[in-house]
């Protein structure tokens, strides 16, 4: 395979493993790193691309298992440093979000999801993949799957009507 | 006429195909939203899913591209191996054939009969005569020369 075949082929998805990087690990730099992390893994394995069935998937799940990985690694750094708050604590806080884009509300409010559940939605929302593409890409069973959907809808559902309820709220008052 | 409250409840049980959810966002993203569903619009992302955050990095920042190097790099490496494989099976044939040619040069000294083993053993008791004879005149030699140093010492006292 060509330098240029590979090209074609993997970069069409780079904002997407950027997507699914940023589920896992919110510094942007990290999450470019990752992305290069996968092609490079890729690349060195250019000669077992045609036994993938769904190149899509297969970036998917590479990007999202090295995420993990050095979110672990990330916070076994952070809890080596007894001083420094290793989270900081997520507050729902209800804002004039009327000139952020639609999608990035929404991922201000998958940042309240567990990972998994952002993950699972995410993919089946941006990408439309099958409940079968995310399970192969998040190790986990369809019905899981399925489930982690519908939890993370539900909740969205709650947050929005929520934040619809709180603007409104603050609005009047 | 889809029946939209229907297909939103399977839509938040997750019990929706794709292409109900396809409906469902093309009816949430257009004009014709009925009052009640208005709060459940910012879920359902149509086309702004492209504008995804965008990767300002260089994804392939961490390839090495030149294969050409890499492919270069194996040839000599393969070569060298080839060159090191035929010194061993060169070296190894040149021995086998010094070892086929003593063993022909130690047989052809073998005597054949009875007479000519006994004139290569007188021959070779008749050197070893010769060597000895040697050790014994250099020997001689010796003793003379300690004699004659033995009289001139004897002489001056």
């Amino acid at each position: 395979m060509t330098e240029k075949e590979f090209k074609a082929l993997v970069l069409p998805y780079k904002n997407l493993l950027f997507f699914v990087a940023t589920q896992v690990i919110e510094d942007k730099h990290e999450a470019e790193d990752i992305v290069q992390e996968t092609y490079l893994k890729v690349w060195k394995a250019r000669a077992k691309l045609n036994e993938i069935d769904n190149i899509k998937a297969w970036l998917c799940r590479i990007t999202r298992n090295l995420a993990i990985d050095r979110s672990k690694q990330i916070n076994k750094q952070k809890n080596l440093l007894p001083e420094e708050e290793s989270y900081t604590e997520i507050n729902f806080q209800p804002e004039d979000d009327s000139t952020k884009s639609k999608v990035q509300r929404i991922f201000d409010l998958l940042k309240l999801l567990p990972e998994i559940q952002a993950t699972c939605f995410s993919l089946r929302e941006a990408d439309q993949l099958t409940y079968k593409e995310i399970a192969s890409i998040v190790n986990l069973k369809e019905s899981s799957v399925k489930v982690n959907v519908f939890r993370a809808r539900k909740k969205l559902k709650a947050l929005f009507l929520k934040q619809e309820k709180q603007l409104k709220y603050g609005k009047l008052g | 006429m889809e029946n939209w409250d229907k297909l939103l409840e399977k839509y938040f049980e997750g019990q929706s195909s794709i292409q109900e959810e396809k409906s469902l966002k093309e009816y949430m993203n257009g004009q014709n939203v009925e009052a009640k569903h208005e709060p459940y619009k910012n879920i359902f992302i149509d086309q702004d899913w492209n504008t995804l955050p965008d990767m300002e990095a260089d994804p392939f920042a961490k390839i090495d591209f030149e294969v050409k190097t890499k492919r270069f790099n194996l040839y000599r490496f393969t070569s060298i191996a080839a060159g090191f494989l035929l010194l061993i099976f060169a070296g190894f044939f040149a021995f086998q054939q010094d070892k086929q040619q003593l063993e022909f040069d130690l047989s052809s000294f073998e005597p054949k009969t009875e007479e000519e083993a006994y004139e290569q053993t007188l021959m070779a008791l008749e050197m070893l005569s010769a060597k000895l004879n040697n050790g014994t005149a250099s020997v001689e030699k010796g003793i003379h020369g300690l004699k004659k140093a033995n009289e001139i010492i004897n002489q001056n006292n």
